[in-house]
């Protein structure tokens, strides 16, 4: 009967509409929070006078380029580190054929929170749990490579 | 002769471009998914929802699904084609030792319904994060891993014995877990569907006592009469009972535009798969 096309019809509406609700909710309220936190640094920038706290921890890893292979969803997950003075200064993929696109591309998010928190001790992406194990994995293969032998 | 001819015909293309999909597109139906489980668990870690290429394949696929009807589930899903391959190789054997293979029947009972309950449940433990600590549990993670040739499960006890237990329902009834289990099909279900290409029948034209079209259909239906607009969610466009009509009386399509045309069926196929390779898979 026509009336049920029109109600499933009315029904994916709603659904899309409280989508929408919600994600501009969401987005109003990160875009106060990023105000706050930013004017919570201005102030914080404007009291305390610079106090340079840059003690060069000493790097447990070797300077220079690694690469690192695990499993991933289908494959071989093939990475590439660089450390220059003994922090993270570059990771990307090198191979990665077996994976399947889109879980490949939610996980490269890693990529670039490994390089920002300097560790692969983080969350992988839910969803994509495979192939971010495989990323991770990968990078902790290279970092064992990079280890100093002392 | 001739009539014994066309359903073979259509089964042949069937199975090629199943075979087809399976090889190139194996993971749509996850990816799919995973477009709406993501949904919920950003909604229930209450953060904004990310576009991702999992919402772009679901959305082209809901997109299709609305115009073209079920014909994802029918002709392009992996486990679909687990499912009928499982089943012809059950028949096969049966075939072979001569034995009649078991087929069982539902009926009217209500056990479509459950896919919608699962649908909830997965939903449910999405938006509360109860989902990703239950690792493993997804038998569809488990075949889709199995499937790309990965056979490093450690862990997924669970969803292997699932898997299994799918599989085995899978030989007994055609389309076991399409009917009853699968989350995605209840999504496609729920969705409105244009109903130029729902299949339907004129029953005045029928043959006496002719049930034809109901004996062979996977999901044990009841064709709608034409001009009615009624389309039933469980139908996943396989043609079988447009072909299988002694009289040609049940129809899809309009004109020379034909469900179960060869012509029609491949270009369908191609839409799909163009639409597939857009969204990113």
């Amino acid at each position: 009967m026509q009336h049920v096309f029109w109600m499933k019809l009315l029904n994916c509406v709603l659904i899309v509409g409280i989508l929408l609700v919600y994600q501009s909710i969401q987005q109003s309220r990160i875009q106060k929070e990023t105000i706050s936190s930013l004017t919570a640094e201005l102030e914080q920038k404007q009291t305390v006078t610079t106090a340079s706290t840059d003690s060069f921890a000493a790097s447990s890893y070797e300077d220079g380029i690694y690469q690192g292979e695990a499993q991933g969803y289908g494959g071989k997950v093939v990475v590439e580190l660089t450390i220059t003075h003994g922090s993270f200064t570059d990771l990307h993929i090198l191979s990665a054929e077996q994976e399947d696109t889109a879980y490949l591309e939610a996980a490269s998010v890693l990529l670039e929170t490994i390089l920002e928190e300097q560790t692969t001790d983080v969350d992988g992406v839910s969803g994509a749990t495979f192939s971010s194990n495989g990323i991770l994995h990968a990078t902790e293969d290279a970092l064992r490579k990079a280890e100093k032998t002392t | 002769m001739k009539r014994i001819k066309r359903p073979k015909r259509h089964a042949y293309i069937r199975a090629i471009i199943q075979l087809l999909f399976f090889l190139f597109f194996p993971a749509a139906f996850t990816t799919a998914f995973s477009a709406v489980k993501n949904i919920f668990m950003q909604m229930g870690s209450g953060i904004p929802l990310v576009w991702s290429t999992f919402l772009t394949v679901f959305l082209s696929l809901c997109a299709f699904t609305i115009v073209f009807g079920r014909f994802f589930c029918g002709y392009a899903c992996a486990f679909g084609t687990l499912g009928d391959a499982v089943r012809s190789l059950y028949v096969w054997i049966c075939k072979k030792c001569r034995k009649k293979p078991i087929t069982l029947k539902v009926g009217k009972k209500p056990f479509y319904l459950i896919k919608y309950l699962i649908l909830l449940l997965i939903v449910i433990f999405c938006f509360t994060g109860i989902y990703s600590t239950w690792k493993g549990w997804s038998p569809w993670d488990v075949f889709s891993v199995l499937r790309a040739g990965n056979w490093h499960l450690n862990g997924d006890w669970v969803g292997i014995v699932l898997l299994l237990a799918i599989v085995v329902g899978m030989a007994f009834c055609e389309r076991f877990f399409c009917r009853f289990l699968c989350p995605l099909g209840a999504i496609f279900s729920l969705l409105p569907r244009l109903p130029v290409f729902s299949v339907r029948r004129k029953q005045e034209n029928c043959a006496k006592g002719c049930a034809a079209c109901q004996r062979c259909c996977p999901a044990e239906l009841t064709l709608p009469e034409a001009g009615s607009g009624t389309i039933s969610g469980e139908c996943f466009q396989c043609q079988k009972c447009v072909n299988i009509c002694p009289k040609k009386n049940a129809h899809s399509g309009f004109g020379f535009v034909q469900g179960n045309t060869v012509w029609f069926t491949v270009l369908q196929a191609g839409i799909l798969a163009v639409v597939l390779i857009l969204a990113g898979v």
